[in-house]
Order: C-alpha cells, then structure tokens, then sequence
C-alpha cells in the first residue's frame, strides 16, 4: 500500500511536470511563428510619407500614452537630418524608426523562447511579454535597431501596430490617429481598396535594408525637397 | 581789489552759464528718453510692462526700441510696430526686430524649428517678452508637439 501511494504521487508529479514542460515549449503562439503568413487574408503594413511629415513627434507622445511606454525608451522615433539650405530657406528631412513587421523577421528566428512571434491573423511581430526572459537576443538580431528592454517589465518591447491598445477596439494605430498632416497610412496589404494600397500603387516608396531579406512592412515615401544625398 | 573781485565775479558767471549749456543737451537728451518709455506707460499701465529676461537692466530695453519712434501714435496713421497675428506688418519685418539682438544660428541650436519658420511665423506668434515667463520656455515634449499640431492640422 505504501508503495503503490509513493507510486501514485510520484505518477502525478511526473505527469504535471510534462504537461507543464508541453505547454511552454508549445503554446499555440509558438505555433503561430511556423504557419505561412501569407496565406491569410490581413496583412498589416504602413505608409510613413516623409514629405508630409513635419517632425512634431505627436506620433511619438500619442505611442506613450496609448502603450504605456516609460520615458527613456520609445517605440516609434522620428530621426530628423538637416538642416538643408541657407537661413532663412532651410529644411529637414524626417525619418520614421520603427518595427518594420517583417515577413522574415530575424527577431523571430533567434527568439530561444518563443516570446517574439509572427501573428499569423494580421502579419504582426509582436512580443509575448510572459515568455520573454530578457535575453536581448532579438535587439541584436534587428538590424533596424528598433527593439528595447521595457524598464518596467524588464521584457523586450517594440511597436506592434498597437494590436492590444488600438487594434482590439476597432481603432487605427495610435500615432496614425495622431499624426496632423496625415503622413502615416494604415491598413491591410490584402484589401486592393485599402487607403494603403492605393497610396502604395500611386506613389513611389522604398523599404530600409531590404537586401537583408527581411521583407519588411514599414514602407517609405522619400522627401523631394532638399539636397541629392549620396 | 573791487577792480579783481567783479573781473573773478564775470569769470565766474561765464563759467557757470557755459557749463549749463554744455550739459543742458545731455541732460534734456536724457530726460526725454526717459520720458518716453514714461509717457507709453501712462496709457499702456497693464498692456505696456516688461517683465522676464527683457526687462533685465543690464539690456536697458526701451520701447522705441523694438516698437520703434511714437511718431503719431495713438493718432491715426502712425508708423509704430506692432506684432503678433493681426500685425500690419510682414513677418520678415517682424522677425528683423528681433533678429537685431537674436542670432540666427544660436536659436537653430536651441529649436530646431525655428529655421524653418524663418520666414513663414513671427516670433511673437509663439513667443511672449512682456510676461514674466515665457510659456515656450517651459514646455515638456508633449505641450511642444501639440503647438506643432495646432497649426498643422490638416482638416479632414
């Protein structure tokens, strides 16, 4: 009898110690990272216009706010070069710095946690807060240098579109409602009646580092005033 | 001695008299800008005091000097400068006045946005002298984007 109950108890530590062990190395967002993106029907992507762009940062504020971002670290920058010309005719060129949700994210891919994943609904790279274990793998994979250690929740944190603040309600990013010269254009790359599309299919735009491969989705419409950079 | 005494006594009253009349220019000279910057604010109690850094002593800012001559005013038709939205002067002129002490290059190292306003906004449209603090010197980041927005805002 003894030993069938020490039997018995060791049987259930056992089991509970394997399902435990299951459920983290394969949550279903970890499922989510293997499945082809490209077959679904939403794909998130924005359009950062740098003619329209005024370098305000309501962008940067409105993404403080919404996501709860502590001072010191940001998920949206905007890099300002100039100026170009002579006082009192000058100019600036804007520069959005942000996740670029790529489709072949290296952050994904060393990720030894899972916690970084690709939303297979939306196209999203986002983070999973609880299984990131701060080993800052992800913020040296980026070659957009665009992820941080968020000093509260010592996890890695970066733009996500807003997915849980904006998106769940219904609502277009924060910094795309927030911008005042309607620089930022949001929407789904597979919807051809998309402000995005349309935006993509009139003007000509660029994307950062895409010889990396990464495919990302942040898209670029390069200033037109000011100097020919070399 | 009588003959010494009324010669010492003329000596002395052309000495007297001349010195008046040397000084009495520097001294009316004076008088009068004092008098200016006096005369304004008797009419301009409220509207008309400095307060904050242009007030400091070391500048010794008049009103002429960025307001310009009183000329006229307040009768029709006189050539004092006033500033802000509703100035009938260009924004250029404006900015000239305050360009006179303020170099172009040392506000392009404080804000950034000052050049490319150069000749679109007059300074007074943001900036306020005659408080005692000027409002864009104590803004955190967020009040400063949204001075941008308020005049950026493209209508929907």
């Amino acid at each position: 009898m003894e030993t069938s109950k020490r039997q018995f108890l060791k049987g259930c530590g056992a089991l509970i110690a394997g399902i435990s062990v299951y459920t983290v190395t394969k949550s279903p967002l970890a499922e989510n990272a293997n499945t082809d993106a490209s077959q679904t029907e939403v794909k998130y992507a924005m359009v950062h216009d740098e003619n329209a762009c005024i370098g305000c940062n309501a962008c940067v504020e409105a993404c403080r706010e919404t996501n709860h971002v502590p001072d010191g670290v940001t998920r949206v920058k905007i890099e300002r070069t100039g100026p170009f010309g002579n006082y009192p005719n000058q100019s600036y060129r804007f520069n959005r710095v942000s996740c670029q949700h790529c489709e072949a994210a290296p952050c994904v891919r060393v990720c030894p946690t899972g916690a970084a994943y690709i939303d297979k609904d939306t196209g999203i790279v986002a983070v999973n807060s609880d299984r990131c274990v701060g080993c800052q793998y992800c913020i040296a994979a980026c070659p957009y240098q665009v992820r941080f250690i968020n000093p509260e929740t010592r996890t890695a944190d970066k733009c996500d579109f807003c997915q849980q603040t904006q998106l769940s309600k219904g609502l277009q990013p924060a910094c795309v409602l927030a911008c005042p010269t309607q620089a930022l254009t949001f929407g789904n790359l597979k919807d051809p009646d998309s402000a995005l599309v349309k935006l993509l299919k009139t003007k000509p735009t660029y994307r950062a580092k895409v010889d990396l491969g990464t495919r990302p989705k942040l898209f670029h419409i390069q200033t037109i005033d000011g100097e020919v950079m070399l | 001695m009588c003959q010494i005494s009324r010669s010492l006594s003329i000596v002395l009253t052309t000495l007297i008299t001349a010195s008046i009349f040397c000084t009495l220019p520097t001294i009316t000279l004076a008088a009068q800008t004092e008098n200016d910057t006096r005369t304004c604010l008797k009419c301009h109690k409220r509207n008309g005091q400095l307060h904050g850094v242009h007030a400091s002593t070391a500048l010794a800012i008049e009103c002429q000097d960025c307001h310009g001559d009183k000329g006229s005013h307040p009768k029709k038709g006189s050539s004092i400068n006033r500033f802000g939205a509703n100035s009938p002067m260009s924004v250029t002129q404006q900015v000239a006045v305050c360009l006179s002490c303020h170099d172009p290059q040392t506000l392009a190292n404080t804000e950034w946005t000052h050049n490319v306003h150069a000749t679109r906004v007059s300074c007074t449209l943001c900036h306020q002298l005659h408080p005692e603090y000027d409002p864009m010197l104590s803004l955190d980041s967020k009040q400063h984007s949204q001075l941008c927005v308020t005049c950026h805002q493209v209508k929907h």
